[in-house]
């Protein structure tokens, strides 16, 4: 997984900056490594944002650090079709 | 069946406080008990004959009553009916009547037997009871002692959420929430729902609903997701059935001892993402009567970034007996969940920075002010063309409603002033 394309992301993901991150997504086109360990919310629009990245690239590893970041992926399901880890030295 | 008063069968049905009739395999009637002859004034010979039965049951109950009776000897079926009967004093009383197959051992129908019971006061009671139900401002339902419910007065479906009924005694109650802002998500919205009431209509379960809508967002709206809630609740078991689309979990309160907990859930992702073959886990709930079911959207955990908090608050709030008491509960929970804290606002997509909002009397008008950092706009007093557009709708709705709406720009950001339509009423001296 090392050899993997990822993004860093740091803050509050929301609608205020989705275009931000709809551009580094733009540039995965292959399976990734999205790093949330800085991340301390992510809103809809960000997690739609991820939904979206993982349908179009087909595999996408989370790195979340924080139990609430974790939660919120727990809750709408992401647990089943991302691999999440806590850090960065689990991918291997 | 023979009246022969040794016979067991006939000395049962002249014991019981209820009509029993016995009709022989041909339709003809063979038998009718004394409670049944003493309350129509009919002699044995008379309450043999159809005619003179049928011609005892009121008029506007006859026809469905030859129907479904009808029904019920063509397919050697139970059934079951309600009727009005006239007495031997000329007047007419509810009765419930069950007619039951009796079969031999080959499973060939012998003979039919029925009974009637008087429900009169019940009707009366449940009559009462209706109109009650509707206007009182409870949270009311009526269940017989084996737990059939019976009646949910208005409130009580309102309360459960975004309930319809499937049948009398099967609702589904779904809550869901677009990934996504503006008319285009108002619009999802509601395919989804319709896509809900359409496939819990044709009988499918929470799982296949879900399975259907994500389908149908692929279809009609790839680039937006959704999250949802289905559950649906049979209230003849007693129990919920629910699978979640990456929805937060409903809270539950029990009654009597005030447990709360959120639903156990699997949740698949959200509608429109999910990988082929998907299909949520089914999970049950047996709420006793007297349960309360929160279902909410994430911005009620969300606000101030801290799903696991605000989870908590949702079941601190359901616990406390204020909430259980509430002719509003879902307002209540609201408020006790929110009251009090920032609520972080996110609606910031068409100005850059920060926006202050200010509310002011200027002697008996409100005024509602909204400062932000962009650099003014050309207010239209009419609709943008297109119809989905974001642009100019906000604006007009507020130009509707207010009295007068002001826009001036300058170098620090665009100023909307507006005059709201309420007026501050003098104070009693």
């Amino acid at each position: 997984m090392q050899s993997l394309a990822s993004v860093r992301l740091a803050g509050e993901l929301d609608l205020s900056n989705v275009s931000i991150l709809r551009a580094k997504f733009a540039a995965l086109d292959g399976p990734a490594v999205v790093d949330l360990s800085d991340v301390t919310y992510l809103d809809s629009t960000a997690l739609n944002e991820l939904a979206l990245l993982r349908r179009r690239v087909g595999a996408v590893a989370l790195v979340v650090g924080s139990a609430n970041i974790r939660r919120t992926l727990d809750i709408v399901g992401f647990s089943t079709s991302f691999r999440i880890v806590a850090n960065r030295e689990e991918l291997g | 069946m023979t009246t022969d008063p040794t016979d067991l069968a006939v000395t049962i049905a002249e014991g019981v406080p209820y009509h029993v009739w016995v009709v022989r395999a041909d339709g003809s009637v063979e038998y009718n008990n004394r409670q049944f002859l003493d309350y129509t004034g009919l002699s044995e010979q008379q309450a043999l004959a159809d005619a003179q039965r049928s011609e005892l049951v009121h008029p506007d109950d006859r026809d469905a009553l030859v129907a479904r009776w009808s029904a019920a000897f063509e397919t050697q079926a139970s059934c079951e009916m309600e009727f009005r009967l006239r007495g031997r004093d000329d007047r007419y009383r509810w009765f419930l009547a069950r007619v039951a197959p009796l079969r031999d051992a080959a499973g060939e129908v012998t003979r039919w037997v029925g009974t009637g019971v008087d429900i009169d006061g019940l009707r009366e009671s449940a009559e009462w009871m209706r109109g009650f139900g509707e206007t009182a401002p409870l949270l009311i339902w009526v269940s017989r002692p084996d737990g059939f419910v019976e009646f949910w007065n208005r409130r009580m479906i309102d309360f459960t959420g975004v309930t319809f009924e499937i049948s009398p005694w099967r609702l589904v109650l779904s809550v869901g929430d677009v990934i996504g802002k503006g008319v285009n998500a108002a619009a999802t919205m509601s395919l989804i729902r319709h896509g809900i009431r359409f496939a819990a209509q044709r009988g499918q379960e929470p799982a296949e609903i879900l399975k259907a809508v994500d389908a149908a967002l692929k279809a009609e709206n790839p680039d937006l997701t959704a999250t949802a809630f289905v559950a649906i609740m049979d209230i003849r078991e007693s129990r919920i059935r629910y699978a979640s689309a990456g929805h937060p979990p409903a809270a539950l309160r029990l009654p009597l001892t005030g447990r709360t907990r959120l639903l156990d859930v699997e949740p698949a992702p959200p509608l429109g993402t999910w990988p082929a073959n998907t299909l949520p886990r089914v999970a049950a709930a047996p709420p006793a009567y007297g349960s309360l079911i929160a279902m909410y959207t994430d911005g009620l955990t969300e606000f101030d970034r801290d799903p696991i908090e605000g989870e908590r608050l949702i079941l601190e709030a359901l616990r406390d007996e204020a909430a259980y008491a509430s002719t509003n509960p879902a307002r209540y929970l609201r408020d006790a969940v929110l009251g009090g804290r920032r609520v972080h606002d996110d609606v910031v997509r068409h100005a850059p920075g920060p926006i202050e909002m200010r509310a002011e009397w200027q002697g008996s008008d409100l005024v509602l002010h909204v400062l932000d950092r962009g650099r003014g706009f050309a207010p239209s007093l009419e609709l943008p063309l297109d119809g989905l557009s974001e642009n100019g709708r906000g604006f007009f709705i507020v130009n509707a409603l207010a009295r007068r709406v002001d826009v001036t720009a300058s170098r620090q950001g665009t100023h909307v002033r507006a005059v709201l339509p309420v007026t501050r009423k003098a104070r009693a001296a």
